[in-house]
């Protein structure tokens, strides 16, 4: 039978002295996180607080009108340093995890049932996206707007990654030998720099978001030398429905601007709702429960400049391509479960499966030797069988499939596909191969 | 404040294991199972691909509230276990426990009553009709296929252990069966 792990550190919290009149602190229980918000798409970073890990201090303090757990007031977070804090960081908002049902909203005070059962048990802190990396971080919940009552106090511990917006780095680097633009080499110098801001205007409307990412040398000729900056701003589709699109404007070149051009991109990923789906695609002869990931990219490209040498040939100066694709996973072939067993003279629970990407490049600018618009079609099918579901495969690879027999499988694929990098390029191929899953 | 009986926040567990399970509904072998077999499905299994475990975020953000990361779905392995990383259901059923307790526990701290032994708690064991009363308590507001006969006899056996603490008996009934 499993145990409660959580349990043991809970009842030794709990053990504890009250904080009222006590010389030890209670402690709280904490954790942080980045969370995206939706449909704005905003990053936030939150610290959840199990407050069920200090009930008897709650249940004291819920007696004092004014207190709330679900106000940012009654709260701290500290930036410490062996012990010691070295400054506060912004609390945007202090919310509870867990709608009351009969509202269908969140929680609005501690003891939501007036019966001393902490509910809600996690609350959680938005705090501002200022930390930096690996920065400790104490949280203090108080008895008091004015934070003279310490009631629980967080170790102290807490380290956040990602919490920073922005990042920025510059790495300098010789390159010997680099090639130039004019079929030369010479030793240079390199500047590689790297900006994001993951939330220029940190609004609950929409994400907008800068990028860049750039080399600079001390050769203008230098070939590797490039900058790319980039503008976006994102957000969901629909409330209810995962369907996040962005629209993105980048320029990028080289550092002399000799090589420049413009790249607005236009995209939006989704599942499709799959609930009307189980008899036609979840039934004895097909098993899809889970429904295929779409994604449409719309490119539009304006070549301003364009550095034409021996392996860079001219290129058109406007293109445009219009990119839908599908992914679908998971499926399974439930009569392919009864061949295995009675390979197996036994009724294993293995089947074998296949998966499923479909897409399409749709190039209006780019004409056909017909003199018809261009659209190139790709896909892969793949088989896959549990390497377990066969008998022989216990025998040649104990070792391999001893741990989980079901994280070892045979895939067998076929791939038409064209490589948008190299004029859409056509390839078809059959793969076989042996796969372990993590 | 509305004053109801305590237990509600165990039953409000169960309705936030079926939001999570309504949440998860486009995967269409989801509906179809018992809340006992989805509380203790992986979650990768059931979600896998990154707009799937998004599109769970997006609607248990909305119903049941709880703002999720996807870190969260990937460092739990199963529903109850990412339930109870928020609300964690050995402290409710063991508050739940403390209301229908014997003599003064009830009002005494739930850290004390934690660390009571079953004798204390519930004089008479399993067989008293002090835990008699809270086990009929608990199968009103825990689903039947929770809190199956099997597990209550085993949880049983553990209150007619004089020895043993409220804190086993809690975490027993809070793994489900």
């Amino acid at each position: 039978m499993r145990t409660k792990a959580f349990l043991v550190p809970l009842l030794s919290f709990l053990c504890w002295p009250s904080a009222f009149g006590q010389d030890k602190v209670p402690q709280l229980l904490v954790s942080g996180k980045g969370v995206v918000r939706y449909p704005s798409l905003e990053p936030i970073v939150t610290i959840d607080m199990l407050l069920a890990g200090i009930f008897d201090v709650v249940k004291q303090a819920i007696k004092n009108s004014p207190w709330n757990c679900t106000s940012a007031k009654f709260y701290s977070v500290e930036i410490v340093d062996k012990g010691k804090s070295i400054g506060n960081v912004p609390i945007i908002d202090a919310i509870a995890q867990g709608n009351d049902p009969t509202t269908g909203k969140r929680f609005t005070q501690c003891d939501a049932y007036g019966n001393n059962e902490a509910v809600p048990s996690t609350v959680s802190l938005a705090i501002a996206p200022r930390v930096p990396a690996n920065a400790k971080l104490r949280v203090t919940l108080f008895g008091d707007a004015e934070h003279k009552v310490i009631l629980a106090q967080s170790d102290g511990s807490l380290t956040l990654t990602s919490a920073e917006n922005i990042t920025f780095t510059a790495t300098p680097q010789s390159a010997p030998g680099e090639a130039l633009n004019n079929g030369q080499k010479r030793d240079v110098g390199q500047l590689s720099v790297s900006f994001a801001h993951a939330d220029l205007m940190a609004n609950r409307l929409l994400n907008l978001y800068a990028k860049s990412s750039d080399i600079f040398s001390t050769d203008s000729k230098d070939s590797k030398s490039a900058f790319s900056a980039l503008l976006g701003i994102r957000r969901g589709l629909f409330r209810s429905w995962y369907t996040p699109w962005q629209l993105e404007q980048s320029v990028q070149g080289n550092q002399t601007a000799s090589n420049l051009s413009t790249v607005t991109n236009l995209g939006l990923t989704t599942l499709l709702p799959w609930k009307w789906s189980r008899p036609v695609f979840n039934n004895q002869v097909i098993a899809a429960p889970l429904p295929p990931d779409i994604t449409i990219s719309n490119q539009y490209t304006h070549r301003i400049n364009q550095l034409v040498s021996q392996k860079t040939p001219l290129l058109a100066v406007n293109d445009y391509s219009l990119n839908p694709s599908l992914n679908w996973s998971s499926i399974t072939l439930p009569a392919s479960c009864k061949v295995l067993g009675w390979l197996n003279r036994a009724n294993t629970p293995y089947c074998i499966g296949t998966e499923l990407n479909l897409g399409m490049w749709y190039l209006p600018l780019n004409l056909t030797k017909r003199g018809t618009q261009r659209a190139e079609g790709y896909g892969d099918i793949s088989i896959l069988a549990p390497l377990a579901g066969f008998n022989f495969a216990s025998a040649i690879f104990p070792y391999v499939i001893s741990s989980d027999a079901t994280k070892v499988q045979i895939r067998v694929k076929y791939s038409d596909s064209v490589n948008s990098a190299n004029n859409y390029a056509r390839t078809r191929v059959w793969t076989y191969g042996l796969e372990v899953l993590k | 404040m509305p004053s109801t009986p305590p237990g509600d926040a165990v039953a409000l567990w169960f309705t936030y294991l079926r939001g999570f399970q309504s949440a998860c509904s486009f995967n269409t072998n989801v509906p179809v199972m018992d809340l006992l077999t989805f509380a203790n499905s992986s979650i990768t299994t059931i979600i896998k691909s990154s707009n799937q475990q998004n599109q769970f975020i997006v609607a248990v953000a909305d119903q049941p509230g709880f703002d999720l990361a996807v870190s969260d779905l990937t460092s739990s392995k199963t529903f109850e276990a990412l339930l109870d990383k928020f609300n964690p259901l050995a402290t409710y059923v063991g508050l739940y426990l403390q209301s229908l307790a014997a003599k003064t526990l009830p009002s005494g701290s739930f850290a004390d009553f934690l660390q009571a032994t079953t004798a204390q708690a519930f004089p008479g064991g399993a067989s008293g009709s002090q835990w008699q009363t809270a086990l009929g308590r608990l199968t009103s507001v825990m689903p039947a296929v929770c809190f199956t006969s099997k597990l209550q006899s085993q949880v049983a056996v553990t209150v007619d252990n004089a020895q043993k603490k409220m804190a086993d008996v809690a975490s027993q009934i809070a793994v489900l069966g």
